[in-house]
């Protein structure tokens, strides 16, 4: 079980799973920093947010603490307006508005401990956009999480940790669980 | 002697600005908007202090620093990156290892670049 005891608010951490039990540890950190008081965004750009949300709820995610952002290309037809906790961006309408989402949905949450929880870097990676565009959006999460306004957590499976672009934001991070 | 600074950043408002800043300050500057742009210069043309943008297409900052680190001629340079947001705890160990003189958070204050720049080359 990765230990999240350390984490204090405005933290930058890196959370590096193992492939073959990538969502197993994923939703173990989760469930931790929700128990911490913490509530917070979930950008989902990894897998169909109806799955996502039936295996949060297996294993024991308290999906209240948490708004979605769901940037997966999935064309899946989910009734959002029935629910203020779920937003569809696509990811052809672009990184802005998916920073704008984030924006908005923190200040939405009630609670004073706030997180963004990216899963994962390396689908956000797989959009075809500019390295320009993907670094302004990192530098935008860590200066919110600077400015005292969440904690980021950067999911990435192990494999993928030695990438540039990962190493890059290593410099960033304050904390690596892996 | 005038203090000679590369500034390296795929920006070109703040190169203009670095630029226009530090030589109206006496410093030369030479510029470049990429890292395989800053090497190829910085392997010609020796400089006080190379300030580095770290958030670049194609090279990011790291890895011209660590170019930098690996090369005979240019290993001992002064480097200081130039950065929107601010290094991290687990970061502070990889700028050591970098050996990065300093950092400089953008947007940067005119006076404060000024001073730090004459710090650390001077």
């Amino acid at each position: 079980m990765k230990d999240y005891k350390q984490i204090k608010h405005g933290f930058v951490i890196l959370a590096e799973h193992s492939a073959d039990a990538y969502f197993m540890e994923l939703a173990g950190g989760l469930k931790q920093i929700i128990k911490r008081g913490y509530a917070g965004v979930y950008v989902n750009s990894q897998r169909p947010f109806n799955n996502l949300s039936s295996m949060l709820k297996r294993h024991k995610v308290d999906t209240k603490k948490l708004v979605f952002i769901d940037f997966t290309a999935s064309l899946e037809k989910f009734k959002y307006s029935k629910n203020e906790r779920y937003i569809r961006i696509a990811p052809s309408i672009g990184f802005e508005h998916l920073s704008l989402a984030i924006r908005e949905s923190l200040l939405k949450l009630k609670s004073k401990k706030k997180f963004v929880f990216l899963d994962s870097i390396t689908t956000l990676q797989l959009y075809d956009i500019s390295e320009k565009v993907l670094y302004r959006f990192y530098e935008f999460l860590m200066d919110t999480a600077r400015k005292g306004q969440s904690t980021l957590i950067l999911n990435v499976s192990q494999g993928m940790a030695k990438k540039p672009f990962i190493r890059d934001l290593a410099f960033f991070v304050d904390m690596q669980i892996s | 002697m005038a203090i000679k600074i590369m500034a390296v950043d795929d920006e070109e408002n703040i190169l203009r600005l670095v630029k226009d800043t530090l030589e109206e300050d006496g410093c030369k500057v030479v510029t470049a908007s990429s890292g395989d742009e800053a090497l190829a210069k910085l392997r010609k043309d020796k400089v006080d202090l190379v300030l580095l943008d770290f958030f670049m297409p194609e090279m990011s900052g790291r890895e011209v620093a660590e170019e930098i680190r690996k090369d005979k001629k240019l290993k001992n340079l002064k480097l200081a990156f130039l950065t929107v947001a601010q290094f991290g705890r687990s970061g502070i160990a990889h700028l050591k290892r970098l050996k990065i003189a300093d950092y400089i958070k953008k947007p940067f204050d005119i006076d404060d670049l000024k001073r730090r720049v004459k710090k650390i080359a001077g």
